[in-house]
């Protein structure tokens, strides 16, 4: 087990490293931050002092060397656009963001688990039919497309939801969050219910295709013939049978909610961490992004971690060893 | 039955949020500092405008009006003197006085990547004569130096004292003597302000303020159709016609100080992207006959660009300011679309079958600039150039165009007076005269450059004015760049709102007025 992480620890930080120096080429390859943020009044001379105060006139090799030994003391520089450390900034928007993508989450797996069950069960149901379509629609609908639809239902025709912002929020252990007010929970419900539906028909689609699965599996049978309970056999062998591939899928997609709500961070203008990028590569924000893509990594290098320790939970067979 | 019921029960408990003597504003690009000294963007100095006032501000139509200063006159050539206004408290209660000019000035300079230094760095002497007197002095005369402070906005000394950026996104700092005090800022979301009740000036209608930041065009007018915004500004073009048939809304347009205009590169004797309709480069460059660039203009059709493809939101220009702007050419008009016109100067130069060039143009800044982009591209096959265009994003964008990789590229430029758009602009590039920083034409005139250097050195108004209009002239009839039309920024709100528009775009709270 220890081993794993280590091994899993050292791969990371190989990871971030490359990662790093691929980012940081990139950026300097688009075009310099000093074009878009210089005063238009400036004279050649202003120019001259704005690249160099922020170290831009240095060979990409130094800039990049020095960022690596401040980023190895936890400092991963300043913005150049909202003159603060970057690390502070992204941190600040997280919560944002982890709210949104938990929400979603939430939302995809309490919905999707019963609807995918009984869609598995029942294939041949009008219910088991209608939900199986409505997966497919989940699939193919565009986010912002979506997105904008449920702005134009609840929030302009019906006038229910609020369309835009996140609220007001209540410190939970010095974190700002919004679920904990009526207010703050209406302003979540039209983003996460956007960011949610993929995730929804994906849920859904993995639980309806495994309870399929299992039903003709010899131990449902053997049950079967044991004369346990339909309620037994579903709860206890085939969603316990089940779950293995449904929380991997959960796992990897929420890192990919968190990571990239940017449209329906933009499209409802929730203050996180993807429209903090979206933003900062548009003004080429170069710590900010590279900052964002360590945190990105790291945060998915830890879901992946979870998702391991977690099928050592759920399947006896699985053990987290060197050969795993 | 029942479902309707509950629905309905579900409306009246979530209310749409009916408010009071509260303002929304949705704004549309996001807002990245409080420190009103770090970066000249425009939504941080829209924000600033409410905490802060300047020495001198601008109207409506982008003319000087006093600010913080009474009045002010040039002493000699070299030194200004300003009166400043008596009585005015910052919102901690202290007096504002020559010393928080003085030490405002200052800061600009010290601010890591301060983009505020351009509009400071030319005073060399600051003399306080008394509390309400200061005197100003530039090496060289400097004509700009009222206009200049129009940008530096007055911090207090007590509380900005050793300040950092962040302590101006906590609020800790952010003491001005403006309409509004300082509430909140919430990176991303929002921003709070409440009235400043001993404001010097008009006081706001507004007892509280909210920005919201909402950078998406839709989500930002279904802000204003749901009910959740009172204002809204940056409105698509495509949404105007929407806008105006919707009888509970209301909108404010006015000709924008944002001019677009064309660089055609003189300066390379093989500019980027051009050559034969084979690919192949050209004996020599075409942009520097002046029937090419005459030709190139006539070929454009600025009424149908701002009719069809802007909806009426431009004004098709003939100068690189717009009309209420300082320095304005009255004199000179919008070149008439002639394309007969344009294809006999064009065999008249040598070119009876047209050339091949690339249009360079962003995507992403100005209202609509790909698909003018496109237009104008097609406008220029007809009278038989073959034109490819090349659309970028803002940020790759000007670092190319900077290094000269475009010959012919689209830009739009606002400026609080002729003579300073044309140094940037048009002006022969000279690091040591701060000339041309931004003449991707490498166009060069020593006549418009004597012309600007009299009118910057002039702190006569008028005479400067003439000088001015006299460069205009000049460099728009040598067609140094092809100017295309000028913004006409749109702001709308819900009845019976109103709002005083303005041409340097800005959305000031304070100026809504409920009617």
């Amino acid at each position: 087990m220890l081993a794993h992480i280590v091994r899993r620890v050292a791969q990371s930080i190989a990871v971030l490293a490359a990662m790093s120096v691929l980012v940081f080429a990139a950026v300097y390859a688009v075009g310099n931050p000093v074009d878009i943020l210089v005063n238009p009044q400036s004279d050649q001379a202003d120019i001259a002092r704005a690249t160099a105060e922020l170290g831009l006139d240095r060979p990409l090799a130094e800039q990049y060397w020095r960022f690596l030994g401040r980023a190895l003391r936890g400092d991963l520089g300043r913005s150049f656009a909202f003159n603060t450390p970057a690390i502070g900034l992204i941190l600040e928007r997280l919560p944002a963001t982890i709210e949104l993508a938990t929400a979603a989450m939430l939302l995809a797996v309490s919905l999707g688990l019963p609807l995918g069950l009984w869609a598995g069960l029942k294939p041949e149901s009008a219910a088991g039919k209608t939900i199986l379509a409505g997966s497919t629609l989940g699939y193919s609908l565009p986010t912002f497309w979506l997105g904008l639809m449920l702005i134009m239902v609840f929030s302009v025709w019906l006038g229910w939801l609020p369309s835009s912002g996140r609220g007001p929020t209540v410190d939970l252990l010095g974190v700002p969050v919004s679920f904990l007010s009526a207010e703050g929970l209406r302003h979540l419900v039209l983003p996460a219910t956007s960011l949610a539906l993929f995730n929804l028909a994906l849920v859904i689609r993995l639980t309806r295709d495994g309870t399929r699965d299992a039903l003709r599996q010899d131990y449902v049978r053997f049950a079967r013939a044991k004369g346990l309970t339909e309620r037994r056999i579903v709860s206890v062998h085939v969603l316990g049978n089940i779950l293995v591939p449904i929380v991997t899928v959960a796992g990897v997609e929420f890192g990919s909610l968190i990571a990239f709500a940017v449209v329906t961070e933009s499209i409802f203008a929730w203050p996180g961490m993807g429209k903090l990028l979206i933003d900062s590569i548009g003004v080429l924000d170069r710590p900010v992004i590279v900052g964002y893509l360590c945190i990105v990594v790291t945060l998915f290098v830890a879901i992946n971690l979870c998702v391991d320790l977690l099928y050592a939970c759920l399947d006896p067979r699985v053990r987290l060893e060197d050969s795993a | 039955m029942r479902l309707a019921r509950i629905l309905v029960a579900a409306a009246v408990l979530w209310p749409g949020s009916a408010q009071t003597a509260d303002l929304r504003i949705g704004l549309a690009a996001d807002v990245t500092s409080m420190d009103p000294h770090f970066l000249n963007l425009q939504p941080n100095v829209n924000v600033s405008w409410h905490v802060f006032d300047a020495l001198t501000h601008v109207d409506e139509n982008a003319r000087l009006i006093p600010g913080l200063a009474e009045s002010w006159r040039a002493l000699d050539a070299t030194t200004w003197e300003f009166r400043l206004r008596r009585g005015v408290r910052f919102h901690d209660g202290t007096e504002f006085t020559a010393e928080d000019a003085v030490f405002s000035i200052e800061r600009t300079l010290l601010v890591a990547n301060g983009q505020f230094r351009p509009f400071t760095q030319r005073i060399t002497g600051k003399q306080i004569v008394d509390a309400h007197t200061l005197r100003l002095r530039t090496a060289t005369p400097y004509a700009m130096v009222p206009y200049d402070l129009d940008s530096v906005f007055i911090v207090s000394r007590k509380a900005a004292a050793g300040a950092r950026s962040e302590d101006f996104d906590s609020g800790k700092a952010m003491i001005g003597t403006g309409p509004f005090r300082f509430g909140r800022f919430s990176r991303g979301d929002r921003i709070e302000l409440a009235r400043n009740d001993a404001y010097w000036g008009q006081k706001s209608p507004w007892e509280k303020v909210v920005f919201r930041i909402v950078p998406n065009d839709p989500a930002r007018l279904a802000g204003l159709l749901s009910g959740e915004l009172d204002a809204i500004e940056q409105i698509p073009t495509a949404d105007l016609p929407r806008i105006r048939r919707d009888p509970g809304l209301e909108t404010a347009q006015k000709v924008s100080w944002r001019t677009l205009f064309f660089h055609l590169d003189q300066g390379h004797d093989r500019p980027a992207g051009v050559g034969d309709k084979a690919g192949r480069p050209l004996a020599k460059n075409p942009f520097r006959d002046l029937r090419v660039r005459q030709a190139l203009s006539k070929a454009i059709d600025r009424p149908a660009i701002a009719a069809r493809l802007m909806d009426g939101a431009a004004l098709p220009a003939s100068n690189l300011v717009s009309p209420p702007v300082f320095g304005y050419a009255t004199d000179l008009l919008p070149e008439p679309y002639d394309a007969e016109g344009a294809k006999r100067l064009l065999a008249a130069a040598g070119y009876p079958d047209g050339f091949a060039m690339t249009l360079a143009a962003p995507n992403n800044r100005y209202v609509n600039d790909e698909q003018i982009a496109q237009a104008v591209a097609q406008m220029l096959s007809r009278v038989g150039l073959q034109v490819r265009v090349e659309a970028l994003p803002i940020n790759t964008y000007l670092t190319k165009g900077r290094k000269g990789e475009f010959g012919f590229a689209l830009l739009g430029w606002g400026s609080f007076s002729g003579d300073l758009a044309l140094r940037s602009l048009v002006a022969t590039a000279n690091p040591d005269k701060g000339f041309g920083a931004f003449n991707w034409s490498g166009y060069s005139s020593a006549r418009v450059d004597e012309l600007l250097e009299r009118a910057f050195a002039s702190v006569e108004e008028k005479r400067r004015e003439a000088l001015a209009r006299e460069a205009m002239r000049l460099a728009m009839r040598d067609y140094a760049v092809i100017p295309l039309h000028h913004q006409v920024a749109t702001w709308a709100m819900r009845k019976p709102l109103a709002y005083s528009p303005r041409s340097d775009e800005f959305t000031f709270a304070h100026h809504f007025r409920p009617q």
